[in-house]
């Protein structure tokens, strides 16, 4: 949880951790592993890696596009392009 | 990716309304996550967060569950609908009867010639009052039982 508040910015409580977590083993995109120490690790599965490339390729179509008009924007107004 | 926190601290006993709250889950999750849940918890506390701000976040949780039972194992999904049908047949067949009963004592009340004492409403206008109310209850039993299986 600390990573994601550090990388994303963002807190996410115990309740929505683990309900998030429950809907993505239930769609297959993880899975439980073997406990470790009372609790259980979690990992991508391969449905999951895909799931989340095509994720993150939509956020990476959107931020060059919106990057590229916010740039042509700013030219149009004066500014900087980006 | 690991099931969240540092592992070094040793089990940390949390308050008595966070844990009355993680009771609010389902048994089967409580089953599937609890530990999961209570060691992340302890975790938490660990590092010295208030847990107090993650009430509202976990009764929220726990009726989201309750609601849409995302990762319900199909023997326990089995069991509920079991359960709501046995809930439908007992309570449906009761609700007709009781509204069955109100409409002939209406009925039978209406076409008697009995006055009873001075009121506002008349015995069978009573009558019918309970039996709606009665009515009214089963039904939201019947509501409640379905939505929480």
């Amino acid at each position: 949880m600390k990573d994601v508040e550090e990388f994303a910015g963002v807190t996410i409580g115990p309740g929505t951790v683990f309900g998030c977590l429950a809907r993505l083993e239930e769609r297959g995109l993880v899975e439980a592993l073997e406990p470790e120490d009372r609790r259980h690790p979690y990992r991508l599965t391969a449905a999951g890696v895909v799931a989340l490339k095509g994720q993150l390729h939509e956020l990476e179509r959107v931020t060059s596009t919106g990057s590229a008009r916010l740039g042509s924007t700013r030219g149009h107004l004066g500014g900087e392009p980006a | 990716m690991s099931a969240p926190g540092p592992v070094e601290q040793a089990s940390i006993r949390l308050p008595a309304v966070v844990r009355w709250v993680l009771r609010a889950y389902p048994g089967w999750w409580r089953e599937r996550y609890g530990a999961d849940q209570e060691m992340f918890l302890e975790d938490l506390s660990a590092e010295g967060r208030r847990l107090a701000g993650a009430l509202f976040d976990l009764a929220r949780g726990a009726a989201l569950v309750r609601l849409r039972p995302a990762g319900m194992p199909e023997s326990v999904g089995a069991w509920r609908d079991r359960t709501r049908a046995s809930i439908a047949w007992a309570t449906v067949p009761a609700l007709a009867g009781v509204l069955l009963a109100n409409v002939i004592t209406q009925h039978s009340f209406r076409n008697s010639t009995w006055a009873g004492p001075a009121s506002s409403m008349s015995a069978g206008g009573r009558v019918a009052a309970d039996s709606m109310s009665a009515v009214s209850l089963a039904g939201a039993s019947l509501v409640f039982f379905l939505l929480i299986g």
